[in-house]
């Protein structure tokens, strides 16, 4: 299982096509632009100054990048509304390159800050040092990072994470943190309906639409297993929440 | 939060106003469009709290998945106010206390 439709997150195999070759890394800043997936989208196209970002009329075709009028600004990051776009630099030093890009989260860092970079899927791949934070208000909101990472993780550090396990909900509903999923793995909860039952993840509203993936996850970092094979957890009709009165007929409106 | 001109659905139409009640006051509303919108117009963003820590949350989704923002609309709770459509003389309340839910 793998691929940005399945996982959320490039394979190799969609990185290799999207990357830019080192050489011109090393030149200089430039665009990389993860975008492989044919939707209709093309903001990027008029974000760039220089001409370098060509959709062209069928609005569904990928992006295509010219390396040589790309110059590094890194104004279509904030404009990619899929936060797909990032620039990388090998150019300033023989062991690190700065990787930027898109952030949409609070509480920001402090420049110089050493934080956890992490990679497409939030997996800490290296420590990273911050150089820059830009909220300014072009960015309308989108805030762009720049960190300094070993060059070896350049095409890997994606984002950074800033906030720790216990502070982080998987279940949004019934506010179970990270560290207590990972806590009732240990404790022998190796399936999502057998941490569901032990702290109550995935009972809340949203009938555990956002965080059943999350907790698939989880297990299968703890098992040393893949995700896929990671049983899903019980569905149950209604599949939406539904009124009884509606359910028996007395509600014109469903 | 309205959005008065969208790049593919074009300008907002000019909708009825009508009144509704949150929490007891009585607050303007555009018939027709998500409770949640009418709520962030006002600025109000908090639309319940959770029932184990007792904190504030709001539209988060924002596409009735999430469930962040449900209320109780006219007596029946748990409502997404992000996909239901306002309609005149509305009461809404909140869960602001937290648990119970």
């Amino acid at each position: 299982m793998e691929g940005v439709k399945l996982t959320g997150a490039l394979s190799a195999d969609e990185q290799a096509s999207v990357f830019p070759p080192n050489e011109r890394a090393e030149r200089g800043p430039v665009a990389v632009i993860e975008c492989v997936q044919q939707i209709p989208c093309n903001p990027c196209e008029k974000a760039c100054p220089f001409g370098a970002i060509e959709v062209g009329p069928d609005i569904t075709n990928l992006p295509r990048l010219d390396l040589d009028k790309c110059r590094g600004c890194g104004l279509c990051l904030s404009k990619c509304p899929g936060l797909a776009i990032f620039l990388v630099d090998a150019s300033k030093s023989a062991t690190e390159a700065l990787v930027m890009f898109p952030y949409e989260y609070l509480p920001l860092p402090a420049p110089d800050e050493i934080v956890d970079g992490v990679d497409r899927t939030g997996r800490f791949v290296a420590k990273a040092r911050v150089v820059k934070v830009d909220t300014g208000a072009q960015r309308e909101g989108t805030t762009i990072v720049t960190l300094a990472v070993p060059k070896q993780t350049m095409h890997d550090v994606r984002s950074m994470r800033l906030v720790a396990p216990g502070e982080v909900f998987l279940c949004r509903c019934c506010e179970v943190s990270e560290t207590e999923v990972r806590q009732a793995v240990r404790e022998g909860a190796k399936t999502v309906a057998a941490v569901k039952m032990r702290t109550r993840a995935g009972m809340g509203l949203c009938q555990g639409r956002t965080c059943r993936r999350l907790i698939s996850r989880v297990i299968a970092e703890e098992t040393g297993q893949s995700p896929a094979d990671i049983l899903p957890p019980t569905s149950r009709a209604p599949v939406r929440t539904l009124s009884l009165e509606a359910l028996a007929g007395g509600d014109d409106n469903e | 939060m309205r959005v008065e001109k969208h790049p593919v659905l074009g300008d907002r139409e000019v909708g009825r106003l009508v009144t509704i009640s949150v929490d007891g006051a009585e607050i303007e509303a555009v018939e027709g469009e998500p409770i949640a919108a009418a709520l962030l117009a006002q600025g109000m963003i908090v639309m319940r709290r959770t029932p184990r820590f007792g904190e504030p949350r709001g539209v988060f989704c924002g596409i009735g998945r999430c469930t962040d923002c449900a209320m109780t609309v006219d007596g029946v709770p748990n409502v997404r106010t992000c996909v239901t459509p306002v309609k005149a003389g509305m009461v809404i309340t909140s869960n602001l206390k937290g648990g119970g839910e």
